[in-house]
């Protein structure tokens, strides 16, 4: 069913090029190698409208729409990034056509040094925000030096991802550059400069807000749509910019973005019904009865978020042995637990990387490694063996298995639970809380077995094993340690060269499997559904909901 | 409107005459309220299947079942199964284990609280009297579920922090009718001639006034099952109830909608188990209310609608 | 009379400073961190312990119990209803939206109550222990044992699956376009006014049968005056007071069960917002939420007592 998604990349090697063209300008590279007038030329490489498209109309739009606060660099969720993102833009951006390539967004072109420590990023001249005021280097400066160092009760998921970014100097008011302590892959600073959720805001905005805009639900952007209203819970409306600074964007006058949660009924029947034009998030049996419904189009992809459980390795003697945990690991039977909730959210079996990254083990091979093979005999027996040479023959008893309230978490922690008996005979009591209670839990490493989904903002291996699998890393709630490990890791962050960093990608995967800091479940699939009057966005290619969700070049037909 | 001061109410307790004479009471019962009988058999047998759960449920309801997900009612499961295999009619047996006992509990606990109370504020009046009063009219002021709701927000979702929120909403109705009760009872000859030969307050209380609130204590309590029972499963609809993974059946029902149409025997037979056991205890507690006392019931309605007045 | 009146305000006042009172007590011991939900997971998992102390403090979560006691009654006094921790948005917009449809409901049940509840009863009281007797009391009974969310769910799902039908999905006011409003308010209106109609049934058959074996109305009938004058003239006023004073206790019904039914059928009303509240640990909602139900249903409690007692004459003229 996912085929295709797992070969994200279409024929462009992106890191490749990067790494031949060096000074001379990554940007030029990507342009020389995309369908548009040459680089040279005042045109540059960003989103053109399709010159077949028809302007006007309001896009009708299902996506999670109730945040808990506007302020888009402290969130985690869709709920934010989802209707928000239109009205912003970004340094550089992922181009809608495949969701990878990186292309030029604010910064009209960028240049890296030689030896990867500083990025200079030219830009774009003329451009406004919404309340007039003009666009410079500052508010370039203001928006990054709070992602990279945010005032006292922020906090930005962002951060670790430019910890090495020692100075931002405004060199003009259109010219700024980033100074790094020490060099990172090139694609992997690109990543995070591109990432959907880095929005330009203007440096008056956080200056008058104390640097916090959780409150603040109408701050001014760049971006191709402006606000007009809001009901929470219900819908924002937003028009088009009519000053935006890609002339020719957006295609659509009006925007209309309906809430509702992931996967829900509701969600389902309005986007059968009609009641919205795109929905995202759909359900697998809604998704299904929208792929044959003629006239709609139903897409696929992968998301960049794991579905996994931790084991306390600190406050559980029996855990903390890497022997037990790599037998719970293997008595998991993930093709099962996919099976389980096939019909309330689309998942995929992977291991502890993406299965999708072009680093990782191919799925392929993946899936006839123990502990991801369909037939599950082989993988308990080695498990059982495994228990029995840590002494835990009789298996555990009384296990506090904690469980965020969520349809697809409930139902694995029955299906684990009962896996867990059956093949090794531990035996766990389940305790369902909300999300807030269960951060708590994990947080003050009150469980003993823990289920929830965690998100990353890159694809790239770098960025997971430092937030997900890091030493005292903020998401590593079973506080797992392993020095070989972590040192690879930072190998592994400052590699350069891709073969060498594969090599030791699969060399430290190997290592998790044999002392698995979290147990993976799954990784999602997002199923999105349209009628084809809405052309110009198919996700199908895409990696996660966060990074093209702008809507600038769509237009209905 | 209240009982008339010059007869004493009837009595609930049956003649303690001969064996013979309690069955007969409740064939004679029985024949003049044959609904209320069928719903005291049906309520019966809920309680049965309850407390024998382990030994009439077919399978372990909390045992999933990988090869049997989503199975329609078949030969093998004869409700069918749940998303992870697990068998609907085990976890409806098991259910009503766990819903009697939340709304037996819940009732008993606050009807009797409020009824103890209710005779306190009924014999002994004055101030302790009126500031109960405003206690208790705080208490009805809030609608049942909004309030355990709120209970149950600030206690935690525990069995027992359920059992509590509901019971504390039942306290106000024992409160309201048992304190009427008591004012009558208070100026009753045989009660007069206690407090005239020295007996205290307390004793009297005990003895002369709790006999006489029996019968209207038990309309009350099987009048108020039905509603505990519905109320344990909107908040478990709601996500606010007994946590999982133990089923109860609103429980059940809110676990049902996870996706578009979700299996109908999942959302059919949990609603009907509430439905039909509502039902019986409600027959059940009006056959008891017209045949305890009679003249009491349009006028116990009323009563329950907020005695104001005296 | 006006004495009356007087006392029963003050008792009116005294029980909404005590349902304020027992709100926040209620409210003020959580477990839970509603830092969760404005932080965002990522978020949360970084903060540090200053971090938690300084947004704490911003969001007044920690200056002592009685001084927030009395924030909350000035604020409420001079029409500040609060914002939500959440996306900032204030209850008052939040009721000023979503509580008319609420209210709609709540005005649809009652309508649907009368229409079915007393002609049912009444039809039952002439014809005691008849078949058609029968068959009332039995729907009467089975309505008031159906739950309504359970019947709520089960309609949505019938008209999804035949009708591929669901009910609008944003808030259309009934001065807006009062066809797409009835499809929002109709479901949940209609079920709660059938078991609201149930209880009003049996109560009015149960007064009416006992106004009716009264002597003046034997006296009427004596004097040979037609059936149906006998009806309206005699019988009818006092089934319906009765009726009236059961109707206030079925508002607090409708308020409660609107909050389960209005989940079940997917309607944005206020109840819905209040189980989100209590799910997000939002204090501040639930408490003006649950502040405003009470200080609702005691108003209407009270306008119903005055009534009662205006037209008992005992108290009337007292």
């Amino acid at each position: 069913m996912s085929d295709h998604a797992s070969d994200p990349k279409p024929t462009v090697d992106r890191r490749t090029f990067l790494k031949r063209v060096g000074a001379a300008g990554a940007g030029a590279a990507i342009a020389a190698r995309l369908p548009f007038p040459g680089p040279a030329a005042a045109q540059d490489a960003t989103v053109r409208p399709d010159p077949a498209a028809k302007r006007g109309g309001t896009l009708r739009y299902a996506v999670h729409n109730a945040p808990a606060h506007f302020d888009v660099h402290q969130s985690g969720t869709v709920a934010n990034i989802g209707p928000q993102s239109p009205m912003y833009d970004t340094l550089l951006r992922r181009s809608p056509k495949d969701g990878q390539t990186i292309i030029p967004d604010l910064a009209q072109r960028w240049e890296i040094s030689p030896d990867n420590k500083k990025y200079t990023f030219h830009l774009r001249k003329g451009v406004k925000f919404h309340d007039g005021a003009d666009f410079t280097a500052d508010d370039v400066k203001a928006t990054y030096d709070r992602i990279k160092n945010p005032p006292k009760g922020v906090v930005i998921p962002r951060t670790p991802l430019f910890a090495t970014v020692s100075d931002i100097v405004v060199v003009n008011p259109h010219t700024i550059e980033f100074r790094m302590s020490e060099p990172r892959p090139k694609a992997y600073m690109l990543g995070a400069f591109a990432s959907g959720w880095n929005i330009i805001v203007r440096k008056k905005t956080l200056d008058d807000n104390q640097g916090n805009l959780r409150q603040v639900m109408n701050y001014p952007g760049t971006g191709p749509f402006r606000h007009v209203s809001r009901k929470d819970k219900e819908i924002w409306i937003m028009e088009r910019n009519p000053d935006y600074w890609n002339k020719g964007l957006p295609l659509v006058d009006k925007l209309e973005i309906y809430h509702f949660l992931p996967f829900t009924p509701e969600l389902g029947a309005a986007m059968l019904s009609g009641r919205v034009d795109y929905a995202r998030l759909l359900d697998p049996v809604t998704w299904r009865k929208a792929k044959e419904m003629p006239g709609v189009t139903a897409a696929n992809f992968n998301q960049s978020v794991i579905q996994a459980f931790w084991t306390n390795t600190q406050k559980n003697k029996a855990l903390a042995d890497p022997k037990v945990r790599r037998a719970i690991h293997l008595a998991m039977d993930r093709h099962t637990l996919v099976e389980v909730v096939k019909d309330t959210a689309p998942m995929q079996v992977g291991g502890f990387v993406y299965p999708f990254h072009e680093m990782s083990t191919p799925r392929a091979e993946l899936e006839k490694k123990l502990g991801y093979q369909r037939d599950i005999k082989p993988a308990v027996q080695e498990a059982r063996r495994l228990m029995k040479e840590a002494g835990y023959a009789g298996g555990l008893k009384n296990l506090d298995f904690v469980v965020r309230d969520i349809p697809t978490f409930k139902l694995w922690a029955v299906a684990i639970q009962a896996m867990l008996k059956e093949h090794l005979n531990i035996e766990s009591n389940l305790r369902v809380v909300q999300t807030s209670v269960w951060f708590d839990e994990a947080q003050a490493g009150s469980f003993d077995l823990a289920i929830s989904a965690i998100v990353s903002t890159l694809m790239d291996p770098s960025d997971i094993f430092s937030a997900w699998y890091g030493k005292d890393g903020p998401q590593n709630y079973s506080r797992w340690t392993n020095p070989v490990f972590h040192d690879l890791a930072s190998q592994i962050e400052r590699e350069v060269d891709d073969a060498k960093r594969r090599t030791m990608v699969r060399k430290a995967e190997d290592i998790l499997e044999n002392d698995p800091p979290l147990i993976p479940v799954a990784y999602e699939q997002i199923y999105d559904a349209w009628y084809n009057k809405v052309k110009g966005q198919n996700p199908s290619t895409f990696f996660g909901i966060y990074d093209v969700v702008r809507w600038d070049n769509v237009w209905l037909g | 409107m209240a009982v008339r001061a010059a007869e004493p109410p009837v009595t609930a307790v049956p003649d303690a005459g001969p064996r013979g004479s309690v069955l007969g009471e409740l064939v004679r019962f029985s024949r003049r309220n044959m609904l209320a009988a069928i719903g005291g058999l049906v309520g019966v047998l809920t309680i049965v299947v309850a407390l024998a759960a382990p030994l009439l449920a077919p399978y372990d309801p909390l045992k999933a079942d990988f090869r049997h997900m989503n199975k329609p009612p078949n030969a093998q499961h004869v409700l069918g199964t749940d998303q992870v295999g697990r068998d609907t009619l085990s976890r409806v047996i098991y259910g009503a284990r766990t819903s009697l006992f939340v709304a037996f509990s819940a009732v008993i606990l606050g009807t009797t609280v409020g009824s103890l109370w209710g005779v306190a504020c009924g014999y002994l009046r004055g101030r302790f009297d009126l500031v109960s009063q405003r206690i208790m009219e705080i208490l009805q002021a809030f609608p049942d579920l909004i309030l355990a709701m709120a209970i149950s927000m600030a206690i935690g979702t525990g069995l027992q922090a359920v059992i509590f929120a509901i019971a504390i909403t039942r306290i106000p109705f024992g409160g309201r009718v048992i304190r009427s009760v008591a004012l009558s009872i208070r100026e009753m000859p045989y009660v007069e001639a206690g407090r005239a030969s020295g007996g205290s307050a307390l004793r009297i209380m005990v003895f002369h006034v709790l006999p006489q609130c029996i019968a209207p204590y038990l309309v009350l309590a099987t009048t108020h099952l039905g509603v505990a029972i519905v109320i344990e499963a909107a908040l478990g609809f709601l996500g606010v109830g007994v946590p999982p993974p133990t089923p109860t059946w609103g429980n059940m029902l809110a676990d049902s909608i996870t996706a578009l149409v979700p299996p109908w025997w999942l959302a059919f037979f949990p609603g009907l188990a509430i439905t039909l056991t509502v039902l019986a205890f409600n027959l059940l507690g009006d056959g008891i209310r017209d045949t305890l006392d009679p003249r009491l019931s349009p006028a116990f309605l009323r009563m329950m609608a907020g005695g104001r007045r005296r | 009379m006006r004495k009356y009146l007087a006392r029963r305000a003050v008792y009116a006042v005294v029980t909404l400073l005590g349902v304020s009172l027992s709100i926040f007590v209620i409210l003020r011991v959580l477990p839970g961190d509603p830092l969760v939900a404005i932080l965002g997971v990522e978020g949360h998992a970084r903060m540090t312990k200053e971090d938690r102390v300084r947004i704490m403090a911003d969001l007044g979560l920690s200056a002592p119990l009685p001084v927030q006691y009395a924030r909350w009654l000035r604020d409420i006094g001079a029409g500040q209803l609060g914002k939500s921790f959440f996306r900032g948005d204030t209850v008052a917009e939040l009721i000023a939206h979503r509580g008319p449809i609420t209210a709609e409901i709540a005005v649809l049940a009652l309508i649907v109550s009368w229409i079915v509840g007393l002609p049912v009863g009444i039809l039952s009281a002439f014809k005691p222990n008849s078949m058609p007797d029968g068959v009332a009391r039995t729907l009467s009974v089975l309505f008031i044992a159906i739950p309504g969310f359970w019947l709520g769910m089960l309609i949505v799902l019938a008209l999804l699956f035949w009708f591929g039908w669901k009910s609008p999905i944003i808030i259309v006011h009934v001065w807006q376009d009062p066809w797409q409003n009835l499809q929002i308010v109709m479901g949940p209106g209609i079920v709660l006014g059938l078991a609201q109609g149930a209880y009003i049934a049996r109560m009015s058959r149960s007064c009416l049968l006992e106004v009716i074996s009264e002597d003046f109305v034997r006296t009427a009938r004596a004097k040979g005056l037609r059936e149906g004058l006998v009806v309206m003239r005699h019988a009818l006023p006092n089934a319906l007071l009765p009726v009236i004073t059961i109707s206030g206790v079925l508002l607090g019904f409708v308020l409660g069960g609107s909050v389960a039914v209005e989940t079940a059928f997917g309607v944005p009303g206020l109840g819905r917002s209040l189980v989100t509240a209590v799910i997000e640990r939002d204090i501040i909602v639930v408490q003006n939420l649950v502040l405003l139900y009470a200080v609702i249903f005691v108003v209407v409690n009270v306008l119903v007592d005055l009534s009662y007692a205006w037209l008992d004459p005992r108290i009337r003229y007292s």
